[in-house]
């Protein structure tokens, strides 16, 4: 994680000031050592929405897999991505879902594909488990469970740092209390714990601060979705834009699956 | 969903994650109800409205154009089609349905309070944008309810602006019949 790039994004304990723009710009430097780290982590965030994306496509899990090894091998990896980053403007996540329907096209059988990957492939696929979006996935189309599956990747992200943020911090408790309060709710449906019972159950003496450890995470929250969030787009203008974006997507996509959802 | 990812979480419910960023006016020693009221209401207003699709849905993928042509509202966000003035007011009954059947519905107290400002939300806008009166509420009840509703601390700005003019016209209307 680098500290370097000009934004005011994040404040002075930013760890994410690079937009993904300028890294892989970075991935043209001849120091095979840093362009292999650029290249990893563009591979280690953005496989799986490829991945998924390919399986709602109708390609089995091999041909997926060997289309994915095999877009990030010719087109990351390849100098292609780097001329059309620096023609690009706007949004990282539709630049990527454009250059990998350019490359379905390109190679039309996924067994082609197959055989142009490296043998020991460029990234470990094997830990995906599938089961666990098969069934959120079932009718949506592949756009949509690309931009789901970023999303949650995206959100995962998040959450794992502000976790370990704040336990590194001696926080646990503020993380332990956010996620009764917030985050439970929001993924189980299950109704908020009461503050009077978050006193109770974590020993805090009073009300306010419940409150204000709330408000704590969720600003830190917020700071570390920005700066993830900055990563894919071109202004601090713009990830606030995104964020909502993702938000309606992900609404038209539940709508359209059915989900009682706004 | 697994333990430690959001991977098969319903869109909806990835969608209420993202919106706890949008709401960062969170000034420390509020009630935290209204910090979770104000973000809910915030990721409601973000999102589309859910339009009924099952006449929608019986049509074949080829018939893509018109599928779009008749959800014009598609990529509108709620808060978009009740606070534009140029808003078809069959959209906006559409979100006074879907708002009351919302604050119905068995849910928390948040849910219900956000659920409550888009119904009272529809109904100012087409009062405000479009002069009529979509409920059977009073002139006098909705004075009351709106200014219940304005400057509630959780509110969003363009609803509440939204709500005073509504209050203003129903305290003319109100005071007209009266008259």
């Amino acid at each position: 994680m680098r500290r370097s790039g000009k934004t005011s994004m994040g404040g002075t304990k930013s760890r994410f000031q690079t937009t993904h723009w300028s890294e892989i710009r970075n991935a043209r430097t001849h120091d095979e050592a840093r362009r292999r780290i650029v290249i990893d982590d563009l591979i280690r965030r953005y496989w799986k929405p490829i991945y998924c994306y390919l399986r709602r496509k109708g390609y089995g899990n091999e041909p997926a897999k060997d289309l994915t090894q095999g877009f990030f091998h010719e087109i990351v990896l390849g100098k292609d991505i780097v001329q059309q980053a620096d023609e690009a403007k706007g949004r990282f996540r539709t630049f990527l879902l454009t250059a990998l329907n350019h490359y379905i096209t390109s190679v039309h059988r996924a067994d082609v594909a197959g055989k142009r990957h490296p043998k020991d492939g460029v990234v470990s696929l094997e830990e995906f488990n599938e089961e666990s979006i098969s069934l959120t996935a079932k009718g949506m189309q592949p756009e949509d469970v690309f931009t789901y599956v970023w999303a949650s990747v995206l959100m995962d992200d998040v959450l794992a740092e502000v976790k370990e943020d704040c336990i590194q911090d001696g926080k646990r408790i503020h993380w332990e209390v956010f996620q009764a309060r917030v985050l439970d709710p929001i993924v189980t449906g299950v109704e908020p714990i009461t503050v009077a019972d978050l006193c109770k159950r974590f020993g805090i003496k009073n009300k306010v601060k419940v409150s204000n450890t709330i408000v704590t995470v969720k600003r830190r929250f917020q700071k570390a979705l920005a700066e993830r969030v900055r990563q894919h787009v071109d202004s601090d203008e713009e990830v606030k834009q995104e964020i909502q974006d993702l938000m309606k997507i992900l609404s038209k996509i539940a709508q359209a699956n059915k989900f009682y959802c706004v | 969903m697994s333990k430690d990812s959001t991977l098969g979480l319903k869109p909806k419910s990835l969608a209420r994650l993202l919106g706890i960023a949008l709401y960062s006016d969170c000034d420390q020693g509020k009630d935290d109800s209204i910090h979770t009221t104000a973000q809910l209401l915030k990721a409601r207003l973000a999102g589309t409205l859910p339009l009924d699709t099952t006449v929608v849905e019986e049509l074949p993928a080829i018939l893509g154009q018109l599928r779009k042509d008749l959800m014009p509202l598609g990529g509108r966000t709620l808060g978009e089609v009740v606070t534009d003035s140029k808003s078809d007011l069959g959209a906006i009954k559409k979100i006074r349905r879907y708002a009351k059947k919302m604050a119905s519905r068995k849910r928390s107290e948040v849910d219900r309070a956000v659920a409550v400002a888009i119904y009272y939300a529809a109904i100012a806008s087409a009062l405000v944008f479009h002069d009529v009166k979509i409920t059977t509420h009073s002139y006098e009840s909705l004075e009351t309810s709106f200014a219940k509703l304005i400057n509630k601390p959780w509110m969003s700005a363009e609803l509440n602006r939204l709500f005073v003019q509504a209050f203003k016209l129903c305290q003319k209307k109100g005071h007209k019949l009266k008259s």
